[in-house]
């Protein structure tokens, strides 16, 4: 047990329990700031995964953009004394039936997938193939992408402001 | 609360695209696709933030138990 996977299982470990603090915790401010937990332990396991270009991009995005959104959102919704919310669990049955059917595929994806037999891939740096590939093979879907964000947010505005 | 847990799917989907393409043999359309989701994360979290806005406008509370007409 190298360096490296204890690097791994301590991130993995703040991802998962501070992800099951979000779904059962009773304020929803917690939650918001137990997200955050997770968000940067993602970051840290796309680092180890050798995608530094995402791991950032989660930062910026999620962190800077998307968490601050939502916790925006909480602060001017809710009267600070009433953030009591409740977290009861509805519909117990399908859910299951809906998760046991969905890790049976992903373990029977797990288990024919080719895994590469190297012991440690080399990992090189991601920026420039995938800026490479994003304007020559996925010209396509990177332009239509920004026209959908574009019409998302004047959406948002335009809906917010009225 | 909901979106929330939108964001935590979101995120989980992405260790699993970003995983497979480290120790699979798919190069790097693994990563790339985990940037597309990020990329819809966001426009679909500024969406639904408006959307609640608006509700909190109409009905005072935004607990999606209790919000159950389309007009009032």
């Amino acid at each position: 047990m190298n360096i490296y996977d204890i690097i791994f299982y301590l991130f993995g470990a703040v991802t998962i329990l501070s992800a099951f603090f979000v779904v059962t915790s009773r304020n929803i401010i917690h939650s918001a700031f137990y997200l955050l937990f997770t968000f940067f332990g993602v970051a840290g396991l796309y680092v180890l995964l050798g995608a530094d270009f995402v791991a950032v991009v989660q930062l910026i995005v999620y962190v800077g953009g998307i968490l601050i959104l939502l916790l925006f959102g909480v602060m001017l919704t809710n009267k600070i004394t009433s953030v009591n919310i409740k977290t009861g669990t509805l519909q117990i049955i399908p859910a299951a039936i809906a998760v046991v059917a969905f890790m049976y595929l992903l373990i029977t994806t797990l288990l024919n997938t080719g895994w590469k037999t190297t012991a440690n891939p080399v990992d090189v740096p991601s920026t420039q193939s995938l800026g490479i590939l994003l304007i020559t093979q996925y010209a396509v879907v990177f332009e239509l992408l920004g026209i959908v964000l574009l019409i998302a947010l004047i959406g948002a505005a335009s809906m917010a402001r009225k | 609360m909901v979106l929330m847990g939108i964001e935590l799917i979101l995120n989980s989907a992405n260790i699993n695209f970003i995983a497979f393409a480290r120790y699979g043999n798919f190069g790097f359309q693994g990563q790339l696709i985990a940037l597309f989701v990020i990329v819809l994360a966001a426009a679909e979290a500024a969406i639904a933030l408006a959307i609640v806005l608006n509700i909190y406008k109409t009905f005072s509370n935004i607990n999606v138990d209790e919000i159950d007409n389309l007009k009032d």
